[in-house]
């Protein structure tokens, strides 16, 4: 792999990407200004589909850590994402992996202690790369009506005749 | 419906009114009601309440304005919502479909903002041109026909309370604070054909049964059933056209089949929202009016107000279920009155407010640094939080407003339009204070986390095309006329001169009454 190339790309695939309103019609723009972009010039060869889903999931657990939900749940969102998003992702692991390797001595997926991951993910996390996989976690797992209520959230209420014979005002912990 | 009326694009003798949400659609009506007849252009679709889920991302995807916009300016949004600077419906309705439906009037202080505080450095306040005693009676015609909860105009009884409005209950008990059920133009009891509320949350998704108000099912329908109103759903403004008298003659836009149009008008009503209105009359420059319709003040565009605002969640030993009922059920409204003592001038509300667990996810810490966990170990606890939604007077600042992008265009071809904004300091020392007291509040039952969250995009859009006495403070009179141009008019909240500490419907609903009459009575005596 050639040096000089890939810090140039890396600093354009991870740092100053801009946040232009290109790509804003869509949720994430809610959640900043992290949008998907191509990167047409880059020379980083794709690291192999495994390795991908290995350390997708232990990002995805770094993101949003629950203990309460299997690995099943993040692997399928983050799975879905690489397959959608090709290139973005192989190449984002490839920067990940060369940053940890930089900064830690070894791949991401390898880094034992979470501190130290999570100083790798603040760094990179105004990037497009990391905004996609957060984005889709954030929506494969808070607006996803299979897991609402790991968090006790009930969701769609209408066809239960809402919650005006149901539960409405059952909070009993306060006394007037 | 049998007699729904069609008028032909060379018909001169309508009015024709830019948007159908709670200025456009209630002048829509209003104007029916009077005999005026009325073409009513909306840049969105028609949806039925089948359409509503109870669904927050798929909703917003659904409803929402999402036509390149940008931020930018000192805000937060401006690095965090770079793209969406408001929320608020493309649809036939408007942003009375996701409105929550809080229905608070002004306070008499709120109209005289200027008089009550002198000059505020680096503010451009003034006085209302018109008094709280000018616009009650529309007040009280507002609530009748919204169907304001607790009013006297309706009689009707408050909603129920729910767990999330017991909790904030007994913490302003504890702590002295001030708390209200809120007025809310949702029907308590079956009312005017809707029925009563059934207490299912998802507010601002599109009420699914339609007990709460929205132009969409109730001025519309009713404009359109007495044969003299003409919906054009899908119709994108393009520019409102003069004739050599310097008087709008008619109104350029893209039809539904993405053909170009133009209707001719008697009259022009603009209620496009506070963004995209005064972009109308910024891209409707011409040889005669160099500068944009309507705007030899200068101040289109100028004086954008959102509310100061933010929010305060609070995670709690035991569950709440916020979720359950209203998405805003009750308020705090010790605030609300102008007391400099407090640091900073006019005042703010606390307005209880759920989030789903979607919504939470995103704004709880919005930005790219909203993850990890701190933000999972929160979400973890979504049954054990109550939250509220500050609401506060944000002060008119001249340098604060919306322009038209030099070399971005839309989907139209039109220059994209740019919202520049920056707090006034008087913003932050309210924010600051809000969060104090939702703090003592917070405390005083229990809480054991508290999380403020930064501004959303702002559903509260005002100011930016503002009502003054003399024509070279502002765009129009007291009437939403225009001093320039007489037979154009200001039908929404870009007309606000200040922005109160309350949510702005139902003052636009009640000057959108007060204008109809007004428009009605010069089209009889042939005024205009």
């Amino acid at each position: 792999m050639n040096n000089k190339n890939s810090s140039i790309s890396r600093r354009k695939f991870l740092g100053s990407v801009g946040c232009g309103v290109a790509g804003t019609v869509v949720a994430t723009t809610m959640i900043g200004c992290a949008t998907a972009s191509e990167d047409k010039t880059s020379v980083i060869s794709m690291p192999e589909s495994g390795h991908i889903s290995q350390t997708l999931l232990v990002m995805a657990k770094d993101i949003y850590p629950h203990e309460m939900l299997e690995n099943k749940y993040y692997q399928k969102i983050v799975d879905d994402l690489a397959n959608q998003e090709k290139t973005l992702i192989g190449e984002g692991i490839a920067m990940l992996d060369q940053l940890s390797v930089e900064k830690l001595g070894q791949p991401f997926v390898k880094v034992g202690y979470e501190p130290d991951r999570i100083r790798i993910l603040r760094s990179i996390e105004d990037g497009p790369f990391f905004g996609k996989v957060r984005g889709a976690l954030m929506f494969g797992i808070y607006d996803n009506k299979d897991l609402f209520h790991l968090f006790g959230y009930q969701g769609s209420s209408w066809e239960k005749g809402g919650y005006i014979d149901r539960g409405l005002n059952e909070l009993d912990w306060l006394n007037d | 419906m049998t007699n729904v009326a069609k008028f032909d694009l060379d018909d001169n003798d309508v009015v024709v009114i830019i948007g159908s949400g709670a200025g456009g659609g209630t002048v829509a009506n209003e104007l029916a009601q009077k005999g005026v007849k009325s073409v009513v252009l909306e840049a969105g679709k028609r949806f039925t309440l089948e359409d509503f889920k109870n669904s927050e991302w798929e909703m917003f995807m659904k409803l929402s304005w999402l036509d390149k916009r940008i931020s930018a300016g000192g805000w937060h949004h401006a690095k965090n919502h770079s793209g969406l600077p408001a929320w608020i419906v493309k649809g036939v309705g408007g942003s009375s479909i996701h409105w929550a439906g809080v229905s608070l009037r002004f306070k008499p202080h709120e109209f005289k903002m200027k008089s009550t505080n002198g000059v505020i450095p680096g503010a451009n306040v003034a006085d209302w041109p018109i008094s709280y005693d000018d616009i009650a009676p529309y007040y009280e015609k507002a609530e009748d026909k919204m169907g304001v909860t607790g009013t006297k105009a309706t009689g009707t009884p408050d909603l129920p309370e729910n767990s999330h409005t017991k909790l904030h209950r007994i913490a302003a008990e504890r702590t002295g604070m001030t708390f209200i059920n809120a007025p809310m133009a949702i029907n308590s009891v079956a009312r005017d054909g809707r029925p009563a509320c059934q207490q299912i949350g998802f507010c601002m998704q599109g009420c699914r049964i339609g007990a709460k108000w929205s132009t969409m099912y109730t001025e519309i329908p009713k404009a359109e059933a007495t044969g003299l109103c003409e919906i054009r759903p899908n119709s994108m403004v393009l520019k409102i056209e003069h004739d050599a008298d310097g008087r709008a003659s008619g109104v350029h836009y893209v039809d539904e089949n993405g053909n170009k149009k133009l209707q001719k008008a008697r009259i022009v009503c603009v209620a496009g929202n506070s963004i995209e209105s005064p972009r109308l009359l910024l891209n409707s420059a011409s040889k005669k009016f160099p500068d944009g319709l309507a705007n030899s003040s200068g101040q289109v565009g100028r004086n954008y107000m959102g509310h100061v605002t933010g929010g305060v969640y609070g995670v709690f030993p035991k569950p709440v279920n916020m979720h359950r009922g209203t998405a805003v059920p009750s308020l705090i409204t010790s605030e609300q009155r102008n007391d400099p003592d407090r640091g900073f001038v006019a005042g703010y509300s606390l307005e209880v407010l759920s989030l789903g667990l979607g919504f939470l996810s995103a704004f709880l810490k919005p930005g790219t640094s909203g993850w990890g966990r701190e933000i999972s170990e929160a979400l973890e606890n979504y049954k054990n939080m109550a939250g509220v939604w500050i609401c506060g007077e944000d002060l008119p600042v001249e340098s604060n407003r919306i322009t038209l992008h030099p070399t971005e265009k839309d989907q139209h071809g039109l220059p994209v339009p740019v919202v520049t904004k920056t707090d006034h300091n008087n913003d932050l020392i309210m924010r600051n204070h809000a969060y104090a007291q939702m703090a003592k509040l917070y405390k005083s039952v229990g809480a054991t986390k508290l999380h403020n969250l930064p501004a959303y995009p702002s559903s509260h859009n005002m100011g930016t095309n503002r009502m003054s006495e003399k024509a070279s403070d502002g765009v129009v009179n007291k009437w939403g006329q225009s001093h320039d141009v007489p037979n154009l008019f200001i039908s929404d909240g870009s007309q606000f001169v200040t922005s109160a500490a309350v949510n702005p419907t139902l003052t636009i609903v009640a000057l959108a009454i007060r204008q109809a009459e007004h428009i009605a009575k010069l089209v009889k005596t042939n005024v205009l």
